[in-house]
Parts: structure tokens; sequence; C-alpha cells
């Protein structure tokens, strides 16, 4: 079978995969918001009496961890395009950046439980923890998905299937990026 | 209609209509209410207009089915069905359909819905009721003569409810735990009573007698008996009841009894 | 289309890499159907519990009573009734319907119908089926709890889902199998979108697929946005129970909450409405391809319905407030819920009128897959007009939580779906397991289930109408119930008449795969490029990919000489 066109069906399927996971996440993250909207739209004070919000500082940190995790993958899969050495480092430093993240979600969780936010105080309480959770599920899937790219990443050649599979798993994890800037934004900044 | 009845008569002591007409049968329960018709002349026209065209579509489906089968017709007829003509037929259909029954339908239901049904009766004139519904009874305050809910001289009730004759009357509700509705058959509808939020419903009633209250949703082990009796008086009779009434709650009632007062602000 | 012909993998030799842990697309459709039937039974059963206790309270279960309810004498508790209208319909749809019409047919004729060698992603096909597995192991597990299984409907509504009306761990493992199956039939319908895009051999262009593909896709596309929106209502109301948040809670009895029940119900109908047209339209695209093959002619304007399947697609997103016209929405919403509800009508007439005039005219063979297919254009024409009673909001506010409701969806969902899927297993058959089912078993099953069937839902809309509510574990405690109870044990016979009919169907079923008539390639004498190859269908499907030369129903044409009626999608079209 023709090599060009087997690789431009890869590719086709590739993106129509691509569109479609992320439409179905975006179903599921979509959900959430539309929830936040109207619990928000309708509460007579926001945030809610009695609720403190805590400072800035723990989420903020989150934000930065994934913002540069997803830097660090960018240039990680620039440098596996070109085969540079560095992109070794970079797969280390994402997945370096991706623990701390996570490291920093577990300190987002106990300064939440310090101002006596938990998953039980109410609907602002149910907000933060519920989200991040089912956020945090999903970066579990993502820290899996990049971890699986180690023999592609370290392999000596680039591989068709391979710039396809960095690629993809960049997109999963540039969109949760974003979800967290919503997320983040959402319930901490607005 | 012996077979059947047997089994019945092992299980309860209730007497059965035995000897009632199937087409008295299953007739909607009687409608006492001064709206209701609306709803069930719609429903008719609705089946009228559903019956002329499932009978099309029978006529269709049986008629070709004989008239085209194998042994009859030996060729089929070779078309993709995409010629102007076909078009135009399957076209004037779908519009006789659309017309005919969802447009008079949507029309129609909407301007009893403008009109009547969500066109709530204010004034002084107005019985109002709070229903508070829980798990598995339903209860019922009246505002009493000083005509404030939550207030010392409510009338409240467990699963009584009791109304005059040609007065409207608008009923809040709420519910205490999960989710309930309210359903009137004789009245032909029915609202949906949720925790943390008010609903209302508004009817007139035309008929005395008594009748049932059910609810129609699913609300735990004991959905199926949740049932209050709807009492129907003329209005002679509805004032007595209410003196009355009104006498025994203020004497019943006690402040320091925090139950009692599960009644809230009535929101026009 | 840029093409790509997947190459053939070696034949797999351990019983486990054959039957088991298979990537072959073939045999997880069969995996599905041995899981959907299963489940069908199930489910089948406990809807003669639950007319058991309708028609005859307080008369224990025959049989196997007193084994499941002793402390009752083996009548059935209240309880328990519960927990059986819950899971008939949580099993019914998402455990029989969903396995057998898309898992099954959806995984098995997709890529022959394409012609294709197999799934976009053989993998995760075969990580959907034991996902959806784990699934049905975690849902059957939930009733062995101290407090017994979900009880709350399949509706699943707040707060009686929540923990103060389901305190028991039973509802958090049916909520948790439900999302688990959502992943599964998510991961499923990625894939399936994905090869009907890319692996559809040169020269098929999207109108010269076969319906049924059609209505696999679609509901694939369906499945594949909405799902996700179930999953995380599902994820709320399992952190509501076991981690105490506050989505749903609301009211007195829910101490601080400030959530909302309705929500949940926004969004379980944003998915639901979705749902039923999920369910529906491979039945749909099935009943549309099988009623030209035995009408010996094309499919009466089969790029129309195409079409109409999609616009009926794109109109359920936005209908699903009709579920909720007794929740006291804005009057505003109301209207525009019942006002777009009834856009459907429009394609859904258009198709309709196709069916009957790809039989019009016709030379019709009788065989079970044709008579099944008929028969879903008489229920599914009886139970969508049931709908217009529904949609229109002041007939709603009488109909709504009534056996009327319970009478269209079935018609609808349950009849519609059961015959079209039964008119896919008779005629698959060949293609499946190489083997002819009996036609007059297959006949009798048929009659017999249609006048059972139709005992049953009409029975029920006329118990809808005469006002009886919903969900009721004994009818005969109301007044205005008693003259309607004739009624219900009429519909019990009926149902049970319509049980015994599915012997028919099983005995058939077994005694073919082990006894029947070896197939021929092409039984049915139809062109669709699932026939080209033999019967059953070798592992690696096609020799060489085919390339498509015509369309999908190529029947009946006069250019064809005599020896047969219809050409292959590979022959080029006979012209006179």
């Amino acid at each position: 079978m023709n090599e060009l066109t087997g690789k431009k069906t890869l590719e086709v399927q590739s993106s129509i995969t691509m569109t479609i996971l992320l439409v179905s996440f975006s179903m599921l993250f979509g959900t959430l918001i539309l929830g936040y909207l109207i619990f928000r739209a309708r509460a007579v004070q926001w945030p809610p009496m009695g609720v403190t919000i805590p400072g800035l500082f723990a989420p903020s940190l989150s934000t930065a961890f994934i913002l540069l995790s997803s830097f660090s993958y960018f240039l990680m899969e620039s440098s596996f395009k070109k085969l540079l050495e560095k992109r070794k480092a970079y797969f280390f430093l994402t997945e370096l950046l991706i623990i701390c993240f996570a490291l920093s979600q577990f300190n987002l969780w106990s300064e939440l439980a310090k101002v006596g936010i938990n998953s039980d105080s109410g609907i602002l309480g149910s907000m933060m923890y519920g989200f991040t959770w089912i956020h945090a599920g999903h970066i579990v899937i993502g820290f899996l998905l990049i971890s699986s790219l180690y023999k592609t990443i370290f392999s000596n050649e680039v591989s068709f299937r391979g710039i396809l599979k960095v690629k993809n798993f960049g997109l999963i994890w540039h969109f949760l990026g974003i979800i967290w800037i919503l997320l983040y934004l959402m319930l901490f900044i607005f | 209609m012996i077979f059947f009845d047997s089994a019945h008569a092992a299980t309860t002591n209730i007497e059965l209509p035995q000897d009632m007409a199937m087409w008295d049968r299953i007739q909607a329960p009687v409608d006492i209410s001064a709206n209701g018709h609306l709803i069930m002349s719609l429903f008719n026209y609705t089946t009228g207009m559903v019956i002329f065209f499932f009978i099309l579509v029978c006529i269709g489906l049986f008629g070709f089915s004989y008239f085209y089968s194998e042994k009859r017709n030996k060729k089929a007829y070779y078309t993709y069905g995409n010629k102007g003509s076909h078009k135009k037929v399957g076209l004037i259909f779908g519009m006789a359909v659309f017309v005919l029954i969802d447009m008079a339908i949507t029309v129609q239901s909407n301007n009893d819905l403008v009109n009547t049904f969500f066109n709530f009766p204010k004034g002084k004139d107005v019985v109002r009721v709070q229903i508070m519904a829980q798990q598995w009874l339903w209860k019922f305050r009246y505002p009493g003569e000083d005509n404030v809910f939550n207030t010392d001289d409510d009338i409240v009730t467990i699963n009584d409810l009791r109304l005059p004759i040609d007065k409207k009357v608008v009923v809040q509700m709420t519910s205490k735990d999960v989710i309930h509705s309210f359903y009137l058959p004789n009245v032909h509808q029915k609202r949906d009573a949720m925790p943390g939020r008010l609903s209302r419903m508004w009817f007139e009633l035309k008929k005395t007698g008594e009748y049932d209250i059910a609810c129609a949703e699913m609300c735990g082990t004991h959905h199926y008996i949740m049932k209050a009796k709807l009492t129907v008086y003329t209005q002679e009779e509805y004032s007595n009841w209410l003196n009355r009434a009104n006498n025994i709650a203020l004497a019943e009632s006690d402040p320091e009894d925090l139950d009692r007062y599960w009644g809230w602000k009535w929101e026009e | 289309m840029a093409f790509y012909e997947q190459h053939i993998h070696a034949k797999p030799k351990t019983f486990l890499s054959k039957y088991v842990f298979s990537f072959d697309h073939k045999v997880i459709g069969k995996q599905f159907l041995w899981y959907g039937i299963f489940f069908l039974g199930v489910g089948g059963i406990m809807a003669l519990m639950i007319r058991w206790a309708l028609a005859f309270p307080g008369v224990a279960f025959p049989v196997f009573g007193s084994f499941l309810f002793p402390e009752t004498g083996g009548v059935i508790p209240p309880d328990t009734y519960a927990s059986l209208f819950t899971l008939h319909g949580t099993i019914m749809i998402f455990y029989a319907i969903t396995p057998i019409l898309i898992g099954c047919f959806g995984n098995f004729c997709i890529p022959l119908m394409i012609g294709a060698r197999d799934m976009a992603f053989p993998s995760a096909n075969m990580l959907s089926f034991w996902l959806a597995f784990v699934s049905g192991a975690v849902l059957l597990a939930s009733l062995f709890t101290p407090l017994g299984g979900a009880a709350g409907g399949w509706t699943s509504y707040p707060t009686l889902s929540t923990l103060i009306g389901s305190p028991g761990v039973g509802q958090t493992l049916w909520t948790l199998a439900i999302f688990i199956l959502g992943v599964s039939s998510t991961m499923g319908a990625i894939n399936y979108i994905t090869t009907v895009i890319t692996l559809r051999a040169p020269g098929m262009g999207y109108f010269d697929m076969p319906l049924t593909v059609w209505g696999l896709w679609l509901t694939a596309i369906l499945n594949a946005i909405f799902l996700p929106v179930l999953g995380a209502g599902c994820l709320l109301l399992i952190f509501d129970r076991v981690f105490g948040t506050h989505f749903f809670l609301a009211g007195a009895a829910a101490t601080s909450g400030t959530g909302d029940p309705i929500l949940f119900q926004h969004v379980f109908w944003i998915f639901g409405h979705p749902e039923v047209y999920i369910l529906i339209l491979p039945a749909w695209g099935i009943v549309s391809d099988l009623l030209s093959f035995f009408s010996r002619k094309p499919a009466f304007g089969a790029k129309a319905t195409a079409l109409s399947m999609t616009a009926i697609t794109i109109l359920s997103t936005l209908v699903y407030g009709h579920h909720m016209f007794t929740t006291s929405m804005s009057p505003l919403l109301t209207q525009t819920f019942m006002t777009l509800t009834m856009t459907i009508s429009i394609p859904s007439t258009v198709f309709f009128f196709n069916w009957l005039g790809t039989i019009w005219r016709g030379s019709i063979r009788f065989h079970s897959p044709m008579l099944f297919s008929l028969g879903v254009v008489f229920v599914f024409g009886l139970g969508g007009l049931t709908g217009l009673h529904l949609g229109t909001v002041t007939t709603d506010l009488y109909l709504h939580d009534t056996y009327f409701v319970v009478g269209h969806f079935h018609y609808t969902m349950a009849a519609s779906v059961l015959l079209g899927g039964f008119a896919g297993i008779y005629f698959w058959m060949p293609k499946m397991f190489g083997v002819m089912m009996n036609e007059t078993l297959a006949k009798v099953h048929f009659w017999i289930t249609m006048v059972g069937l139709n005992g049953v839902f009409f029975g029920m809309l006329i118990l809808g109408y005469g006002g009886m509510h919903r969900r009721l574990y004994n009818p005969f405690w109301y007044e205005f119930l008693q003259k309607l109870i004739p009624i219900n044990t009429f519909v019990t016979w009926s149902a049970i008449l319509m049980g015994f009919a599915q012997f028919f169907f099983l005995w058939n079923f077994i005694y073919s795969l082990i006894k029947g008539k070896k197939a021929k390639d092409n039984p049915w004498e139809v062109g669709t490029l699932e026939w080209t190859i033999p019967s059953p269908a070798p592992h690696y499907n096609f020799d060489s990919i085919p390339v498509v030369k015509c369309g999908p129903h190529e029947l009946g044409n006069p250019a064809l000489g005599e020896e047969k009626d219809f050409q292959y999608q590979t022959e080029e079209l006979a012209k006179v």
C-alpha cells in the first residue's frame, strides 16, 4: 500500500479522533462549568456567607506549574522532531513539573482545609474539591500517557507515528492546562 | 373477568367496580375542574389526528404488504424515490402532519398556558394553600383569618385538603426531603414539589365530593401509599369548616412546637 | 479521501486470543451480543416481576418467589419493587439495548459494510468491551449490598438518589457502574466515528454507505458528545454521596445544602434526550436497509432518509426540557422546549414516508427479518405519534409520570429496538455464525411477540390516560385506580405471553448455533459489502479491499439480466 496515502490517512484519523476526544472532554468539563455558572448566578452572595477564599498563592502555584509543564512539553516536542539531545532533558523536566503540579494540588487542598473549606462545606467547597478532583483524575491519565512516551522520545529515530503520538498527547495535556486556567479563574479569581 | 378477579379477592378487601363497561373503565378520572376540559379536548384532538395518520400508515403498511408481496408483484418498481413527484408527495405529507397536528396543538397549548394555566389568579378572592410534601405524607397549611402564613391561626392538616367550589385556588408547594409530585387526578394536573424550591399550581373546582390526591414522583419505599384526600365543599360548607378549623387551630397551636411552623412567606 | 488498507493480521491461535481477549471487531461484536442477551434476560425477568406485583399484589411470585423473599412468603416487598423498576430500566437501556444494537451490530457491521478489515482502533475496541464487562459486574454486585440495589428509578433524581433518600452503597455502585459504562461507550463511539470517516473503501461516498452505518455513525456522534455530560452528573452525584458535597442537596433535610436537585435533572436530560435517539438510530438504519432488501427495490429517498436522521440527531440536542414540564421552569423556557420538540416531527415524517415508499410497488419477501422490520414500522408509528401528546405542555401536565409515558417510550424504545434488534440478528446470523435460523420458529416468535407487545404497551397507554401514575407498588390503594385493575391484569398476561415468546427465539438461536443449516455466502441476495465474502466472515474480512462502484440498495434494476435482480456494491451500475 502506498506509503504516502497511509501517512495521510493516519494523520486524518489522528485529527478526527483527537477532535472528538477533546469535544468529549469539553462536554464533561462544560457540564461542570454550567453548574458553576448557575450556582454563581443564583447565589445571593458570592462567596457564600461565612466562606473566605484562601490566599491566591496556592492555586497560582498550581497554575504556574501546569503552564510551565505545557511549555516544557512544547520544547520537548520541538527538540524531538529535530532529534536534538535535549529532548531527553525536557522529557524529564515535563514529568517533574507535572509532579510539582500534583504536589501543589495537595498543597492547595490542605490550604483550603486550613481555612475551613472542606468538601462538605456547602456549594463553594463542593465545587472547589469536586472540580479539581475531576481535573486531577484527568491529569493522572495525562501523566501516564506522557510517561508512556519514554520509548518514543528516547529512541534514536523520529518515526511518523511517534510524531503523531507526541503531538496528540501534547494536545490532551495543553487542553488540561486550559481547563485548569478556567477553573483557576472561576473558583479563585472571580 | 372472573379469572382476573380471583387473585385480587385473595389480596384485598376493597370493593372492585365489577360491572363497569370497558368504555367507562378506560375514561380519565372525572373532571371536576373548570379548566381541565382544555387539556382533555386538546388530548382528544391530538388523538383524533394521531388515529387518522396512523390509519394512513396502516393502510400503507398492510395494503402494500398485501398487494406487493412477491407472489402478487413479481417485478419491483425500480426507483430511488428522489424524483420531483416523490418529493412533492413526501413534502405534502410532512407539511400536513406538521400543520394539522404539531402547529395546531402547539398554538392551542401555548394559548392555554398563557391565558389559563400559567396565568395565576391574584387578589382577595383566591384561596391560598401551602403544601409541604415529605416522605410519605402531605401537609397542608391554610393562612387562617389573618391571611398570613406561618402564624398561630394557621390551619394545618395532614393528608386532608378541603376546598370550596367556584373559587380559584392557588397552591404553593415545596418538599422537606426528596422530590414529590402533587397530583390531582380529577383536576388533570400535577406539579413537582422539590426541596429547596417553591412551585405552584392553580385550579378551580366545580363539583363537590371526595377525591384522591396522589404523589406522582418516585419518592421512596412508601411512594405508593402517599395518598391524601381532597374534599370539595360548597362555599357554605367550606366557610363552616374553615371557621371550626380556625377555632381548633387557635386552641391547639403551640408556639413552642417548631414542627408546626413549616410554612413560609407566600410569594405572589 | 486518502485510503488506507489495514494489513491482514495473522489468525489468532490460542483460545484466549481468539475468544476472550480478541482484537477482532467481529469477535468483540459477538461478545457484546452474549453480554446483551444475558442482561436482556435479567431485565425481562425483572419486568415480569414488576408486572406480577402490579396485577397480583400480595400473591407470592411463582417458581422462585419464596426462595428470593423468604420473609414475606414469596411476595415481592416494596423496597425490592423499587429496585426492580430501577434496575429494569437501567439494564434494558444500558446493558441490553446498548450492547446489542451499538456494541454488537456497530462492531460487527460497520467495518464489513464499509469495506474495512477492522475498526480504526482495535485495542481501544477490546478495552471498551472489558470496561463494559466490569461495569456489568459492578452493577450486579450492587444487588448484593446490605441495603440492596439502587431504588431511585433509572433516572436517579436527587435528592432521592443522594444519601437522604438512598442511604445504601448500592446506589453508589449503580452510579459508578453507569460512569464506567459511559467511558466504555465513549471509547467505542470515538472508534466508530473515526472508522466511518477514514476507513471507507475506495468509491464509497457517505451516501453510498448502507443506512445501517448511517444510523450507527450518528448514534456514535451523539454518544461521544453527550455521554460525558452524564459522566459529569454521575461523578457529582458520587461526590455528594461519598464526600459530602452539596451539588444536588437542598431543602430542610439537607442540613446546610445549597445545591440544586433540579441541576441534576437538567444535566441528566441534556444527556437523556439524545440517549433515546442513540438507542433508536441503529434500529432506524437497520430497518431502512432491510425494507429495501426484502422489497427488492432501492430504499426510497435514501439520501433524504440519511439527512432526516442527521436532522433528528441535531434537533434531539435542543429538546430535553420536555422531560421537565412539571418542574415549574420558567414559562418561556417551557414553551420554547414544546415548540422545538414539535420540529422533530418533520424529519421523522420524512423518513417514515420513505419507509412506506420503499415497500410501495415492491416485490416483498416475507422472511423473518422483513416481518420484524415491518413490525418496527407499526410500533414506531404508534409510539412516535403518542409523543405528540407528551410534547404538548398542557396535556403533559396530566400525562407526566403516568403510564402513558411508559407506554410511549416502550413502544418507541423497547418495541421498536427489540423488533429491530431481532430483525438484525435473524438477518446477520449467516454472516456472524455461518448458519441460518429456522424460519418457522422465527415467524412464530414474531407473531406472538407482536401480540404480546401490543397488549402490554397499548394497555399502558390506556392506563396512563386513565390516570395511573408510575412507580406504584400497589395500585389498589387508590379509589380512582380501582376500575383500571383488570386492565393492569391484562397487561401482565400480555407481558407473560411476550416473555414466553422469547423462548422460541432462544431455542432457535441455540439450536441453530449447534445444528443449524449451513448458510450460503449471500442467502438474502443482497449487494452490500458484507455479502461479498464467505459466511461466516473470515478473520481478515476481505481478500483485497473492495472498490465500490454503486450504492447499497441496487435491487430491481430493469437493466439487470434474468439471473439476479440485485448488484453487489463492487459492480458497475447496470445501464440499459
